[in-house]
């Protein structure tokens, strides 16, 4: 019975997933497209044979033949001079097709060298080309085409000048802030460090990345020369008689509109087909043409129907303890171009009334994902096409109709996201988005009494001065309050569950424990049931009852986690103070991985031991051999007295410098790890760009004994130059070191990727990713790249600003053990900036606690 | 405050270099106006003359700055076509009738794109979605004359639902002013709608992807309920700035539909004083013109302020 139970389920999957493979190979080609291209292909390949062959003289007049319809001998008839009009047509787009790419050209290449430069360099000259750009923009692009083309006088050449002049201010525009916008990516500093010049970086860097942003504006400028040139000849300003452009015989067709239409159709057919040509292929060029709307209706509808047809016994017998929320089998996939991607394997699960679940896994895993579709707003691409979601063991809320899950969310399920920056709608006030809750699903309450409940919610989340916070912009509010002000939204409306998604990962860490407080009082005081996801488990085990351990779309695993109360913790934790636990710096380690049991899987284990690690990279045993081999006198790289760094405040209102540090002294021994840990914000950034050279406005003594330092930034998606692939990013340095210019010699083509693949292989890499571009890497990868592209500058002084915090906690690990590994054996000094104080006291020989400025040296335990 | 203070001054230098820029524009033409006036046959003397009558003769910025003065006096100096008639009286005679215009054009955008482009963006691949979009591609790639001329001519030949070529002033009679204006309006707004459909739509899009629209789901808000309550004036403010570029545009494309239904406003004196050589009127309407569109960005500014308090924090 099971088994053939389990068979049809198998079933209905397959089925699923083959009719989705049908509709999207139906769908996947990008229809528009192609009758872009085409339509395009169809006018120029006619334009241009008429270039070659002529049939008619497009001037040549003829009264016998006026105002003819169109026939075999005249495909589009004549004119009133007895001119053949396809001819005209045809020769007249060539015309206004020649001006439109001529005026584009020069407005592009103009725009763009201005917009470069004064994008990336700034200050006063970008000032003043941007005003007069305003200036420029105010006044309408045609009218300025006209004044000047009445100055320069009329003829073909002055149309083109005039429209190309015209161009310049948009095209200019487009690519300052594209500069703008790339100039502050870490890629960019990257190939600063590696002493590329500024023309070098403008070009060879960011220019690349910008092409997308160009190729599309090129199109829509295309489009508009066009009707501008139309405009112009209308007006009388345009190509001059008897010479034909689309604009002229579209103005000489108006009069014959009613005896002789097809003269102005044509002409108006010719140019339609032309920009609609150009404006589907800009619109979806490297878009794919799947409707996922459709897609994901299609899978519903036929899990519905097909679960119906096979499953008529009732899904849950037992009647003791049920589940508020019991997932069973559940299977989510991604709409993919070329299928659907599964992404939750089935996965089941049960949340009792009062518990708090916690789920961890690493990114990918599908964490969120599961606690989305509990929710029921999966995103347009996820669909599910498996399992059941039960609530109170009655009803499956993978079929409920939305209106009346719509009730449920909000009401008896609530969500807390993780980025309370965005996750509040930032143009209605904090009460009025509370309150909207109420109106949704208790509408016969009076408003008074609402808004007490509201402010009751509110001061529940321990805010205080909650009848002022009503009338406030979420944008008044730190991340912290807002975080609170989300959890109030739970809380208004008595919510029986509340899904947790990362609710405190982008809080600084002391908030984040204030938050964890607020879940476990709601926990205690209402029995509010809380689904709780993490990618830490140290978050986990402050709170949870139970983890589930997730992997790739499974759960791997099940813990009970100890409770906190039946070991005397008290106790415990003042033992901790005087152990093991406690650090100088002043972190507790805390209890939380006494509550967890031995994990009975290896991804357990492992995830458990990257979390709780405790293993020490900078042990005495190393700082022994470092002396020695410096003759036991150590040579300081990094000397700094009394050093302080501002920034120039650009605002109106107060002129002059923010001092962001502020009078810090330190020196940095050759070989050793030192730290700089700080809260978001504090600084400690802005100190090691400056130790690096990226600073203006250095005040002190800063002394650096060795070349400019290397630099891996905290996000290798943004300190990798997406435009590159990988080999190619890696040679960058060494072309520059070699003055190699555009032609390079096989020779030293092959020298330099023997350097790259032994690089490669030193940071744990394949050969394989050579060819691949950025953003087909892992973030692991990545990180291992931009450590391999410092060592191969010969870098002895590494700047590793954060350099871990944005990977998963195993890949954690396995980075820290390779920087270390590679430290040894190319004997580098590291400068590590982390917000975490654990990483930098298990990893760093000498610490500095950078808060509000000043920099304090710390004691280290070593 | 400050944000209103600082808007103001950038909106004076703004006018100024405007200013500027239509002032030396024409004084790249060779000769002037006293010559243009008096034609090639004219002995120096009398150019002299005549020079000397308007003031030509003067240093530049002497000459500039009187002009400037003018702007906002009215003293713009004496057209050359339209004999002794001060270019002020001119301009203001036409300005109303392009204000109209513009207004007319710019409420019927506002009327169709905002709905439009809220409603295809809700169910994107849906009929609304696909018919709009289609046709907004078509409209665009119209030139706004001939969409004019088919407009007239559907319109005002086929259907005869007004007089093409027809002006009745709003002091005579209101109701047929406004009669005769609808039409070129919506000449004016159909291609810039397309335009304001299809960014609409991309803002809805955008806005759709952001964090407070699923807190908004979560909280079971119905789909209408999540477009009009949250996205709707989320999505308007890139909309509204939107429509403030757009006025540039608006102005120019009522140029092209002046000439097309003969309606006496500031575009059709424009285009015969550029084809008569009148710089005086056709600086002048330049900067008018500009100094319209100059003065909606700084409405526009004002508006999104107080919709979205945010904004002021932001760029202060």
């Amino acid at each position: 019975m099971k088994m053939k139970k389990k068979n049809i389920k198998k079933d209905i999957k397959k089925e699923i997933k083959k009719e989705s493979k049908q509709t999207l190979r139906y769908n996947k080609t990008n229809i528009r497209l192609i009758i872009g291209i085409s339509l395009l292909t169809f006018i120029v390949l006619q334009v241009v044979f008429s270039l070659i062959v002529e049939i008619y003289d497009p001037n040549e007049v003829n009264y016998s033949e006026m105002l003819y319809k169109p026939s075999f001998k005249h495909f589009f008839g004549t004119d009133d001079y007895g001119r053949d009009i396809y001819t005209r047509v045809m020769r007249g787009a060539a015309t206004t097709f020649g001006i439109s790419l001529f005026t584009v050209a020069m407005g592009a290449v103009v725009g763009t060298v201005v917009g470069a430069l004064t994008g990336y360099f700034g200050g006063i000259i970008d000032e003043i080309l941007m005003r007069v750009n305003d200036c420029l923009a105010s006044f309408p692009s045609i009218l300025l085409a006209l004044v000047v083309v009445s100055i320069l006088d009329k003829g073909t050449w002055n149309i083109c000048i005039a429209l190309g002049i015209v161009f310049i201010p948009s095209f200019a525009r487009i690519m300052r802030a594209e500069f703008l916008k790339e100039k502050n990516k870490d890629y960019v500093l990257n190939a600063r460090l590696m002493g590329a010049s500024h023309i070098r970086i403008i070009f060879k860097h960011i220019f690349p990345n910008t092409l997308p942003i160009l190729f599309s504006g090129i199109l829509v400028g295309i489009n508009n020369a066009v009707l501008a040139e139309a405009g112009l000849s209308y007006l009388g300003l345009g190509v001059q008689p008897p010479d034909p452009s689309l604009g002229r015989m579209l103005s000489e067709a108006k009069t014959f509109l009613l005896n002789a239409p097809w003269y102005e159709l044509y002409p108006c057919l010719v140019m339609v087909l032309f920009i609609l040509g150009l404006t589907l292929i800009s619109d979806n060029f490297g878009v794919s043409g799947v409707s996922l709307r459709s897609v994901k209706k299609k899978v519903e509808k036929l899990r519905e129907k097909k679960e119906t047809d096979y499953q008529k016994e009732p899904e849950n017998n037992d009647t003791g303890n049920v589940a508020i929320i019991s997932v069973k089998n559940l299977e989510v996939g991604f709409i993919e171009d070329d299928g659907i991607d599964d992404t939750l394997h089935g996965i089941s699960f049960d949340l009792h009334k009062g518990e708090v679940l916690g789920v961890v896994g690493e990114s990918g895993s599908g964490k969120s994902l599961t606690a989305m579709s509990i929710m029921g707003i999966l995103s347009e691409k996820a669909v599910i096409t498996g399992g059941s979601i039960m609530l109170d063991g009655k009803t499956d809320l993978t079929k409920l109709p939305e209106d009346e899950y719509r009730k449920l969310r909000g009401g008896r399920l609530a969500y807390v996201f993780q980025e309370p920056m965005t996750s509040l709608n930032p143009v209605k006030k904090i009460g009025v988005q509370i309150d909207e809750i109420l109106d949704i699903h208790s509408a016969h309450l009076p408003e008074s009494e609402q808004k007490k409940l509201v402010l009751d919610a509110l001061e529940d989340t321990g805010l205080h001065d909650v009848e002022k916070l009503y009338d406030m912009y979420p944008y008044e509010l730190s991340g912290g309050m807002r975080q609170r002000v989300c959890i109030a939204m739970a809380l208004v409306a008595k919510a029986d569950v509340i899904l947790a998604d990362e609710p405190t990962t982008a809080l600084d860490a002391n908030i984040a424990d204030v938050i964890l407080d607020i879940f476990r009082h709601i926990n205690k005081k209402y029995g509010t049931a809380i689904m709780l996801i993490s990618h830490d488990l140290r978050v986990i085990g402050k709170l949870a009852d139970r983890v589930l351990i997730m992997q790739d779309g499974n759960i791997v695993e099940t813990m009970t986690l100890a409770d906190k109360g039946q070991k005397d913790t008290k106790e415990k934790s003042k033992d901790h103070d005087k152990n093991a636990n406690k650090n100088l710096l002043g972190y507790e380690n805390g209890d939380e991985i006494l509550r967890f049991e031995n994990p009975k899987t290896e991804y357990g284990k492992k995830l458990l031991s990257a979390a709780f690690s405790t293993k020490k990279y900078n042990d005495a045993a190393d700082k022994a051999d470092r002396v020695n081999t410096s003759n036991g006198k150590e040579k300081v790289l990094v000397k700094a007295e009394n050093l302080s760094i501002s920034y120039k405040n650009r605002s109106w209102k107060k002129r002059g410098f923010n001092k962001v540090i502020k009078e810090a002294s330190f020196e940095i021994p050759e070989g050793i790890t030192a730290g700089f840990v700080g809260e978001s914000g504090s600084g400690k950034s802005t100190l090691v760009k400056a130790i690096a050279g990226l600073q203006k406005y250095v005040e002190g003594k800063l002394e650096i004994n060795c070349e400019r330092p290397g630099m891996v930034f905290q996000d290798p998606y943004s300190s990798l130059n997406p435009a590159f692939k990988v080999r190619r990013i890696l040679e960058e340095p060494l072309r520059l070191k070699n003055g190699f210019g555009r032609s390079i010699k096989k020779k030293n083509r092959e020298r330099m990727l023997q350097e790259i693949v032994a690089m490669l292989h030193k940071t744990e890499l394949d050969e394989e990713i050579l060819n691949r571009k950025v953003s087909e890497l892992s973030g692991g990868q990545r990180q291992r790249i931009a450590i391999a592209l410092t060592l191969i500058q010969r870098k002895s002084l590494i700047i590793l600003d954060e350099p871990v915090s944005a990977l998963d906690v195993t890949i954690q690990e396995q980075i820290l053990e390779l920087l270390m590994k590679l430290k040894k054996s190319f004997g580098l000094t590291y400068i590590l900036i982390s917000h975490d104080m654990r990483l930098v006291s298990r990893v760093c020989d000498q610490v500095y606690k950078v808060q509000d400025g000043s920099v304090l040296s710390v004691s280290c335990k070593v | 405050m400050n944000y209103y203070v600082k808007k103001l001054i950038s909106f004076v230098i703004t006018l100024f270099c405007i200013a500027l820029l239509s002032f030396l524009l024409f004084q790249i033409i060779p000769g002037d106006a006293a010559m243009s006036r008096l034609g090639t046959e004219a002995t120096r003397e009398q150019v002299e003359e005549l020079r000397a009558q308007y003031g030509y003769d003067r240093n530049i910025f002497v000459r500039f700055f009187s002009w400037f003065g003018g702007v906002f006096t009215g003293d713009l100096g004496v057209s050359i076509k339209y004999g002794p008639m001060e270019v002020s009286e001119l301009i203001a005679q036409r300005l109303p009738i392009t204000i109209w215009l513009g207004v007319l054009s710019i409420i019927l955008i506002v009327l169709f794109s905002i709905p439009l482009g809220l409603i295809s963006a809700k169910r994107p691949g849906g009929v609304v979605d696909m018919v709009t979009d289609w046709l907004a591609q078509l409209f665009m790639a119209i030139p706004s004359f001939v969409q004019g001329i088919l407009i007239s001519f559907l319109f005002g030949i086929v259907l005869s639902w007004f007089v093409p070529g027809r002006y009745v002033s709003p002091t005579t009679n209101f109701g047929e002013f406004l009669q005769c204006m609808i039409f070129p309006a919506f000449a004016v707004a159909i291609p810039k709608i397309a335009m304001t459909v299809r960014f609409m739509k991309t803002s809805v899009k955008k806005e759709l992807k952001y964090d407070y629209v699923k807190t908004a789901k979560a909280k079971g808000c119905s789909l209408n309920g999540i477009m009009w309550k949250h996205v709707l004036k989320n999505s308007m403010l890139p909309v509204i700035n939107f429509i403030g570029l757009i006025v540039a545009e608006v102005m120019a494309g009522s140029i092209m539909i002046e000439k097309v239904f003969n309606l006496p406003g500031l575009g059709l004196l424009l285009v015969n004083s550029i084809s008569t050589r009148d710089y005086t009127v056709v600086q002048a309407i330049v900067m008018y013109i500009a100094l319209i569109v100059i003065t909606v960005n700084f409405l526009v500014d004002i508006i999104c302020k107080v919709l979205d308090p945010r904004q002021a924090e932001e760029s202060l």
